[in-house]
């Protein structure tokens, strides 16, 4: 039987939500809720096979009038949700019930915590998936703001003052930050309805038909109010105050949903949103590049100065964000490349590092870097994927991060602009610098508590993750051809300068 | 658009009184009356949705749901949450009189920008004309009062009325500029942000619990 685009896309994002329904009402049982929480994260990932496999061949696939829509660009995003989900599932399961708030709060509300955490995760998956399947500006918008939704209890999920902090500021910034973006979808949806005489006047599609019929002023005006909404939700300098805050009191598994996907969620709307004025306003791209530029030096200096390792790496995304909207902001195919290629490997480097930091924290119940020293004697399996995880991210040779890097400043090189250039090496100079040096202090030297000589490597099913996505680092370094048929064609449909 | 001459002064006046309840939920110390104050706003964008539907009868539909969500239940979580707080918010940033002045000024820029380049800002001909241009002015005003309230307020609870401000702001504008338009309704129904004070006033509830205050100042436990 031949599966519809309709069905497909339509089972992509509602296959996690009977899971999250079903993890809710078994969330007193033991033995369920982990296996559910797995198999509901590892559907999207076994349909977005044949959707990528679809979207190669057709060009893009669509359904419902084209309401939702997956071409190259969307395509990237649901393979690294799928993806980055399932392993974030994986390693959750052994992971949430090693935290002392298990041992605190007893083992009947534990359970049914836990309950929640899974089918909120499974939701929150669901939402990106959403956010990246449909056509329709507004929907976007409500997908986007889902997301914080179904996110902002997670971050909380401890409930101790700090996390409840960061969730309270999570929620405020990004609902604020994000509404501007709804001014501006209306803007345009009223500035472009007029033009559209067949088919809906929310559609992508259809508004980028009219684009150059509506005033300039109107354009600068959505313009800034989509950079300043999409752009707190991916969190660029200076909109990320949220960011280290969430990714670092949020469970593990949820810190690698928040840096290694849901920024780029953000991104993704960014640029769908600012794609509908490229090609007719190519000056929009200018003011990408300057957020970029000061997002990825402020995230590497403010990385530099961190004691805790998960607000080290949750500084590092804002400045790693920085690089991929530095290669949209130059505009050209290579930079388009450079920017998609550089968001696989920070995908793939930031969930590893944060994993990485979460069998730290299941071993030894310490994050700080000033308290830990010696941990590779006893932990050296973390400790490898570690250090691939930070060289990838400071871009040397062979791993991915090296490869998306080099394109990103041979685009640069390619449109003349060598103050980005030097900026950028620079900066890949500064992240280098944070990445080792903590890698270095964390698992050389001396061990500085009795704890850490207690130490040993987490279990199996934490450390499996953490070595797909090494072994996935070093490949895609060392056989990015795998990436290109797909890199190529969503670089291709880029609007250029 | 076909509006009688009533309906458009009525939207009009209507529009201009979101300017003072929203200036007065964000600066009235007491926080019953606030919550009274936003209730009477939300009373009153219902109201502005359902003249406008007078010409565009599916307006009905959203006006009946922003009846349920903006008034009902969002002023129901409001005065919930209030129960056992002090009466009056901790103390704010700027105070009543300089907010006086600050306001003043903002509402007398922004309404002479949105009257002066009328034709840089509205995306349609229909918001060059009375009352949709002073319907785009006000929600802009509304907007940033929102924000006002939520960058000049201490007390968590405010930063929530700060939120529905924001969002009632960018609900004109969508009515005043659209409202003709069949996926205006639509648009208005599933852009509500009635979850979203829902699960800050639950975050807000639990930082009480926890912190023992609302106050924002005292959330220092994170620094950058």
């Amino acid at each position: 039987m031949v599966c519809t685009n309709a069905n497909l896309i339509l089972m992509l994002i509602l296959a996690p939500l009977p899971f999250s329904l079903a993890v809710l009402l078994l969330r007193r049982s033991e033995i369920l809720k982990e296996p559910l929480t797995i198999i509901g994260s590892f559907i999207p990932l076994a349909i977005s096979v044949p959707i990528l496999q679809r979207v190669m061949d057709e060009g893009y696939i669509s359904a419902f009038g084209n309401e939702l829509l997956i071409d190259h660009l969307s395509a990237i995003f649901l393979l690294g949700i799928s993806f980055v989900g399932f392993f974030a599932s994986i390693f959750a399961h052994r992971y949430m019930r090693q935290h002392p708030l298990i041992a605190r709060v007893g083992v009947e509300i534990a359970e049914r915590r836990l309950g929640i955490f899974y089918s909120l995760f499974l939701f929150f998956l669901s939402t990106m998936l959403w956010s990246v399947s449909t056509n329709n500006i507004i929907i976007l918008w409500v997908a986007i703001e889902a997301t914080t939704i179904a996110s902002a209890l997670l971050v909380s999920f401890y409930w101790d003052r700090r996390a409840l902090e960061a969730g309270y500021k999570y929620l405020l910034l990004l609902t604020v930050g994000v509404t501007f973006s709804l001014f501006g979808a209306v803007i345009i949806y009223a500035a472009s309805a007029p033009y559209i005489a067949h088919g809906s006047p929310l559609l992508f599609t259809n508004i980028k038909e009219v684009i150059s019929k509506i005033p300039a002023s109107i354009i600068l005006l959505s313009a800034v109010l989509f950079t300043v909404g999409f752009g707190t939700k991916a969190g660029l300098a200076p909109f990320h105050p949220w960011l280290p805050d969430a990714h670092a009191e949020a469970p593990t598994p949820i810190s690698v949903l928040l840096s290694g996907i849901m920024v780029e969620v953000g991104l993704y709307a960014l640029l769908r949103t600012l794609g509908l004025f490229l090609p007719a306003y190519p000056a929009v791209a200018s003011t990408l590049l300057v957020l970029a530029v000061f997002s990825m030096l402020l995230g590497a200096l403010l990385a530099m100065v961190q004691s805790d390792l998960k607000r080290l790496l949750a500084y590092s995304s804002v400045s790693q964000i920085g690089y991929i909207a530095m290669g949209l902001g130059v505009g050209t195919y290579l930079g388009y490349y450079g920017a998609f290629y550089q968001l696989i490997s920070h995908i793939l480097a930031k969930s590893l590092l944060f994993m990485c930091v979460g069998a730290i924290i299941y071993s030894l119940a310490l994050r700080n870097i000033e308290e830990l020293g010696g941990v590779g004697k006893h932990m050296p399996i973390t400790m490898a994927c570690f250090f691939i995880g930070a060289f990838s991210l400071s871009g040397i040779p062979p791993l991915a991060g090296f490869l998306s890097k080099l394109t990103l400043i041979i685009a640069t090189a390619q449109v003349h602009l060598w103050w980005l250039l030097i900026l950028t090496l620079l900066t890949s100079l500064l992240t280098l610098f944070y990445a080792v040096r903590a890698a270095y202090t964390v698992f050389w030297g001396e061990e500085k508590s009795e704890v850490i000589k207690e130490a040993k490597e987490a279990p199996m099913s934490i450390l499996f993750p953490i070595l797909v996505f090494s072994i996935l680092t070093f490949v895609l370094g060392v056989y990015p051809q795998i990436l290109y048929p797909l890199l190529n064609s969503a670089s291709l449909l880029a609007p250029f300068k | 658009m076909g509006y009688s001459e009533t309906v458009l002064k009525l939207i009009s006046s209507f529009s201009l009184a979101l300017i003072i309840t929203s200036f007065g939920a964000v600066v009235t110390r007491n926080l019953r009356y606030a919550t009274y104050i936003y209730a009477v706003q939300a009373l009153l964008l219902t109201t502005i949705i359902s003249l406008f539907a007078t010409a565009s009868p599916t307006l009905f539909l959203w006006a009946a749901v922003a009846f349920i969500t903006k008034f009902l239940i969002i002023t129901w979580l409001l005065l919930s949450f209030i129960k056992g707080m002090p009466e009056y918010e901790v103390k704010a940033i700027i105070g009543f009189a300089p907010s006086v002045v600050i306001v003043t000024l903002l509402v007398i820029i922004l309404y002479e920008i949105t009257h002066k380049y009328v034709h840089f800002l509205a995306p349609t001909t229909l918001a060059t004309e009375e009352p949709f241009r002073t319907n785009v002015a006000v929600s802009l005003i509304v907007f940033t009062l929102g924000l006002y309230g939520i960058l000049t307020r201490r007390d968590a609870f405010k930063t929530a009325i700060g939120l529905c401000l924001l969002e009632n702001g960018a609900h004109l504008s969508l009515v005043s500029l659209a409202p003709g338009l069949r996926e205006t309704v639509i648009i208005g129904i599933v852009t509500d942000v009635v979850l979203g004070v829902y699960l800050l006033l639950f975050i807000i509830r639990g930082l009480r619990e926890v912190a023992g205050t609302t106050d924002t100042y005292h959330l220092t436990e994170l620094h950058w």
